[in-house]
């Protein structure tokens, strides 16, 4: 059996086609398709504070039961992507997962609070960073993921609701209010 | 398939660039300062996105738009594999680069440098059974990277792969073989290991070319992922 290295990671750079963006590519819901459809929006914010352009932002996340979809025509796909616009702004549409095993392969019964896997691309990011989006009016207080982050940082993952079906969350890759990111 | 059998280990340091490198000043402000949490491998990152035929959508893989692109046609062919060689048939695979000036159709690409109107720079399409994807385009030109001195960014073309699951996803660049720029550019050169920078430069194959039309490239692609228990044999 041939071991082979994963080949190595460069970065999107600032000149990303925009022609692979699909229109709708952000809403998972499919246009109201799956029901009630939340907005999860922000500002991708650099280390010096300038918001950026140009990131490509990626969601991943289970379905309401807490599963993943695994075939093209899943009825819900669960996986969206965003440009951030020329201000810096994200936004994603979708429905809220449920909560999803942590352990179960291992014999184990935790689980993990609802959230999204979010992978970030972009000019000056030599490969993806990787964190989550939870949701502030879960219960994210067993979710073991959550609880290897710092409990001083762990707010910084909290999408906050603002509105009915409205949540906000802003990203910073570096310096105040660092974003917290995991190993990829 | 079955994502349970299958394991992602965290990258090999000198085989992946790092998130800070002085060869590419702009990471000093766009990656993390804080180190990255160590998260175990969980049903969220083994699994991913799936896509069928419809998600190629109608960019397609001929970028020469019937010969009227101008520019050094070219084929680039590869095959997308794991850990383990083998092949991963619905690989998403994507390309975009610049036109044969070094001029992307981007707003902000400001350089003076003519635009294509017959080049649209993007293509997608999905592996086949063997892991195998094929683009027709032209060979991409050099280009200044603004305020660095003068940093040229070597001819290179932009592939964006989706394995499948969320840790096997990739976003790379493919390099040409002998050109002198590759040895002073900042981020091909921010990959420490040698062997590593090399897998990112194509193989001239002109089996993969089209007679007395298009130069031939080989690009090769291995993502994330292994069996958990090797097979054996």
């Amino acid at each position: 059996m041939s071991s082979m290295i994963p080949t190595a990671s460069q970065t999107l750079g600032p000149f990303y086609n925009y022609l692979l963006m699909r229109p709708g590519e952000n809403d998972l819901t499919q246009a109201g398709k799956h029901a009630p459809g939340i907005t999860i929006s922000g500002t991708l914010y650099d280390g010096e504070g300038a918001a950026r352009r140009d990131f490509l932002l990626e969601w991943w996340q289970a379905d309401r039961a807490g599963t993943y979809a695994d075939r093209p025509d899943a009825p819900f796909r669960g996986f969206g992507r965003c440009i951030t616009s020329p201000d810096g702004r994200y936004s994603f549409t979708t429905i809220k997962p449920g909560a999803v095993p942590f352990d179960a392969g291992q014999g184990g019964n935790r689980w993990q609070a609802p959230h999204a896997a979010l992978g970030i691309f972009g000019p000056g990011l030599m490969r993806r960073v990787v964190t989550r989006v939870y949701f502030a009016d879960e219960d994210n207080g067993a979710c073991p993921v959550l609880s290897a982050v710092p409990e001083d940082r762990r707010p910084l993952l909290l999408a906050q609701p603002e509105s009915e079906g409205r949540y906000r969350l802003d990203i910073s890759l570096s310096g105040k209010d660092e974003t917290p990111f995991f190993q990829d | 398939m079955n994502q349970s059998n299958r394991r992602y280990d965290p990258f090999d340091a000198p085989s992946q660039p790092d998130l800070r490198t002085d060869k590419y000043m702009r990471t000093r402000i766009t990656a993390p300062a804080q180190p990255l949490i160590p998260l175990p491998r969980t049903v969220t990152e083994a699994s991913g996105p799936a896509f069928g035929k419809a998600d190629a959508g109608d960019l397609g893989v001929d970028l020469s738009n019937g010969n009227k692109v101008i520019g050094s046609l070219m084929v680039v062919e590869g095959r997308v594999m794991d850990e383990d060689g083998r092949p991963l048939a619905d690989a998403m695979v994507e390309l975009w680069q610049a036109n044969a000036a070094g001029k992307y159709p981007h707003e902000v690409d400001q350089r003076s440098a003519p635009q294509d109107p017959h080049f649209t720079g993007a293509g997608r399409m999905l592996t086949d059974a063997e892991g195998v994807y094929r683009f027709t385009t032209i060979k991409p030109g050099a280009y200044p990277v603004p305020n660095t001195g003068n940093w040229w960014r070597p001819p290179h073309i932009h592939f964006s792969l989706y394995g499948h699951a969320f840790a096997s996803r990739l976003v790379t660049q493919m390099f040409f073989p002998g050109d002198p720029l590759n040895e002073s550019d900042g981020i091909l050169q921010a990959v420490p290991d040698l062997a590593a920078r090399n897998r990112l430069i194509a193989v001239p194959d002109q089996r993969a070319g089209i007679p007395e039309q298009a130069l031939g490239y080989r690009f090769d692609i291995v993502l994330r992922g292994r069996a958990e228990t090797p097979m054996v044999g």
